[in-house]
């Protein structure tokens, strides 16, 4: 039997690790096509890559931290550019009326659930990623960064290159615009 | 009347102050104005029962999702294609 081509092998290891890595992927930008993106240049670095793969590693270890370095050159690029211009699409004047207040379609109604039963819920998974969806990139990973890997702000602003100021907008703004989303989408209030 | 718009918050105001409070400590004078505002804004109040109520989906929400079937044949053909 012939021996497999780099190619070749290579191939058979979308077969075992492109879930798992696209998973990690999307756990970090919950972004389905930049997750897609991402993996898909993971393989292509590994291909390039492979003749100094020393098997010290595994595999799964390796593709991993080829997808990390990917991961931060993502985000590397994004915070590199004054790239608050998208996040105009989000203004706080969408909430607030003239004096600052909420305005009055927008005010937060009372929600009527059970949690317990929320966080299986497809239908609401469903949901929810498609109103995480909706924030600039940059938005979804600092939430995720707060709350999933559970960084201060200190640690956050450095790695995502931003003043203080700024993290707590985007957070204020990022949870009001999420909230809305569920009110309208979920909750159907 | 000046007076009066110094002491109360605005909700844009109140709802940044319950999003800090998670983390920081907030001075004594932002803890009563914030407090006053509550008192009179039901808009304000739920909003202060929805946040925590969203760090919580943040933190366990996780749609599990595998990589499309389709995109990763496209994927095999473009490693494929390299040969």
């Amino acid at each position: 039997m012939e021996p497999m081509t780099k190619e070749q092998l290579v191939t058979t290891w979308v077969n075992d690790y492109a879930d798992y890595l696209f998973g990690r992927a999307i756990a970090k930008t919950s972004n389905e096509q930049l997750a897609e993106d991402l993996v898909q240049d993971t393989f292509l670095a590994a291909l390039e890559a492979f003749d100094k793969f020393r098997q010290e590693s595994t595999v799964k270890t390796w593709l991993t931290a080829i997808l990390n370095h990917k991961i931060a050159d993502y985000f590397r690029k994004v915070n590199s550019k004054a790239n608050f211009a998208n996040t105009k699409s989000i203004e706080y004047s969408q909430f607030f009326d003239s004096n600052d207040n909420w305005k009055i379609e927008e005010r937060p109604r009372e929600w009527l659930m059970n949690e317990e039963k929320l966080f299986d819920n497809p239908q609401f998974l469903h949901i929810y990623q498609s109103c995480l969806q909706q924030l600039p990139t940059q938005w979804s990973a600092i939430l995720l960064a707060k709350f999933i890997e559970e960084k201060n702000s200190k640690k956050i602003c450095q790695e995502m290159n931003i003043s203080t100021t700024n993290y707590w907008q985007i957070i204020h703004r990022a949870k009001i615009k999420m909230r809305q989303c569920l009110q309208k989408n979920w909750f159907k209030q | 009347m000046k007076i009066i718009q110094k002491l109360m918050l605005s909700c844009h105001q109140a709802t940044l102050l319950i999003e800090k409070k998670e983390e920081l400590r907030l001075n004594i004078g932002e803890r009563m104005q914030l407090k006053m505002h509550l008192l009179v804004c039901n808009a304000c109040r739920n909003y202060s029962k929805q946040s925590p109520l969203l760090n919580r989906i943040f933190k366990n929400a996780k749609p599990v999702k595998n990589m499309s079937e389709e995109a990763k044949v496209r994927l095999q053909q473009k490693l494929k294609n390299s040969e």
